[in-house]
């Protein structure tokens, strides 16, 4: 049994324990709340970076098959600075420095050419089989539910979603909420396809994914800024190339190169800045609610800068590190973390 | 008196070789224990503050993989392909100086890179970044404000000189760097990114 002196002497120890512990724990604690904020910050710029390169490094991605095989951008603009699809889209006079249209081919063998022409919305869709579609599909391969993209050497595209499969054709909807504008003929380029919008809501800090049709989904929470700027061909672009006595916004109906668009002010290399503006003044390309700015075919690099914060209001501080200030005033809080990544689409390539 | 009530109150006292063993612990012991235990404490309480670091060393180090890509991506874009015209005629970008945001003419484009370019700062084949990744400058020695250095090699290809290019691009922190040894070859070190690809011209 332990006697008064003894008993004191622990007590004091103890004390001393608990003293030397109390700023240890405190210390930890701070710690231990601060790290998964931060862990869940940088994976959450990850992700989004992630996302956005693999569609942006697929943007272009054209058939492998029939006349028009190759990549889009010599078809049309396969990166548009705005928001397209059935539901939120922009005019097509807008281009937003926060939303990208991505464009390209699935990796799929359905890919062939127009067999009937298709003048109206209520037309279904026929396409040839004897050029590059597998053996023993209907409708080429393509499925119901499947995105189907249809464009020609005038410059015009449209996406549509099958709705239904019946005797070798299609019935569609088309994923634009204004009336097509377009008049294929036979030999116009089907294949399955994608499209990516990518756009910031700024009123809930969130980077978001639609694909043109039904579906609107956040990718990544807690944004608090996302932007996309554009390098390209100082020249003007000289594809698509339309059929003599076809004209577009490139060319006459002779098959001349129209003027208007000029060689931008040399950044000196073969790569120039493109001004947002460049992107909303025409000429303008393409039909309908489709429509694009033609300097859009000039691109050939873009760049993405996301930037994400903390979700925890109390690890946010008030400095020029954080966009949305918060209300830590200690040691333990995280900055906002900016990813800024480049991404040259390999079917965008140097055409010159 | 007191041994008796050690005896009455402690029934697990006991003789061992007619002598008697207490196993209760005394005020050395007790405080021996707690030594060690504050030791274990102190050791434990180390780990949180290294896994902090170890979260902020992969921030660093996804943060200098980005940049490495970027620049990576900057080169593939320069022109290195064909005009068809007929007959397809190499065409290379001479002229894009990257050492510059946005990228500007005066400089080298895809021409082969002086040796060395990944081992010290040279100018044209180098920039530097600050903390959040923007470009902050260029030249021979980096600006107050940078945090990252990124230096970039192009190579002819040695099996295909005129058509393919191997691009090195290498980014580390102004700090690591000067750890870094200035012997040639330049050695990766920890959180360094280091990114190689070859560039093949194609037509169309």
């Amino acid at each position: 049994m332990f006697s008064l002196l003894e008993m004191l002497i622990a007590l004091a120890l103890t004390v001393v324990l608990i003293g030397a512990a109390v700023p240890l724990v405190a210390a930890n604690s701070g710690v231990s709340a601060t790290a998964p904020e931060m862990l869940d910050e940088q994976q959450r710029a990850r992700l989004g970076m992630e996302e956005l390169s693999r569609d942006l490094a697929m943007a272009g991605a054209g058939l492998s098959v029939g006349a028009l095989a190759g990549p889009l951008v010599s078809s049309f603009a396969p990166v548009i600075p705005r928001r397209m699809g059935l539901t939120g889209a922009d005019a097509y006079t807008v281009a937003r420095p926060e939303a990208v249209t991505i464009i390209y081919a699935s990796a799929s063998p359905a890919q062939s050419v127009l067999m009937q022409p298709m003048t109206s919305p209520s037309d279904a869709l026929q396409v040839d089989p004897a050029v590059g579609c597998p053996l023993g599909t209907q409708v080429c391969g393509l499925q119901q539910g499947s995105t189907a993209l249809l464009f020609d050497r005038s410059g015009r595209f449209d996406l549509v979603g099958i709705l239904g499969l019946t005797g070798g054709a299609a019935s569609i909807e088309y994923r634009q909420p204004g009336p097509p504008a377009f008049s294929y003929q036979p030999g116009a380029a089907v294949a399955e396809a994608e499209l990516h919008t990518y756009y910031f809501d700024a009123a809930n800090l969130q980077l978001r994914h639609a694909d043109g049709a039904h579906s609107d989904v956040p990718v990544v929470d807690n944004v608090v800024a996302l932007s996309f700027e554009y390098f390209g061909d100082p020249y003007p672009p000289t594809s698509p190339k339309p059929p003599l006595g076809t004209a577009n916004c490139l060319y006459d109906a002779a098959g001349a190169l129209l003027g208007g668009m000029s060689i931008l002010p040399a950044a000196g290399g073969t790569l120039a800045s493109l001004p947002l503006a460049a992107f909303a003044d025409g000429p303008w390309c393409g039909a309908g609610s489709n429509r694009y700015d033609a300097d859009l075919l000039r691109v050939r690099m873009v760049r993405v800068s996301l930037r994400v914060q903390v979700s925890n209001v109390m690890m946010r501080g008030r400095s020029t590190d954080f966009l949305v200030p918060g209300l830590n005033r200690g040691p333990h809080s995280i900055p906002d973390y900016t990813m800024r990544f480049d991404v040259s689409p390999a079917n965008m390539g140097s055409r010159r | 008196m007191h041994d008796c009530m050690r005896t009455k109150f402690y029934p697990r006292i006991a003789l061992i070789n007619g002598t008697r063993k207490d196993d209760g612990l005394t005020l050395i012991e007790v405080c021996v224990g707690m030594v060690v235990l504050s030791i274990a404490a102190l050791g434990s309480a180390g780990l949180s503050d290294r896994a902090l670091n170890m979260i902020t060393a992969a921030r660093l180090q996804t943060t200098t993989t980005v940049l490495a890509a970027q620049k990576m991506e900057q080169l593939r874009a320069l022109a290195w392909g064909f005009v068809d015209s007929g007959v397809l005629t190499p065409v290379t970008d001479t002229a894009t100086d990257l050492s510059q945001d946005p990228m500007a003419g005066g400089g080298a484009g895809l021409s082969s890179s002086p040796g060395g370019t990944l081992l010290t700062n040279t100018a044209g084949y180098v920039d530097y970044l600050d903390k959040h990744g923007a470009w902050a400058g260029n030249g021979g020695s980096p600006p107050a404000a940078a945090v990252f250095i990124r230096r970039w090699n192009i190579a002819r290809l040695q099996w295909s000189p005129s058509d393919s290019l191997v691009l090195r691009v290498l980014v580390t922190t102004v700090v690591r760097d000067r750890h870094a040894s200035p012997s040639p070859p330049r050695r990766r070190l920890a959180g360094d990114a280091m990114v190689v690809t070859v560039l093949t011209r194609k037509a169309g």
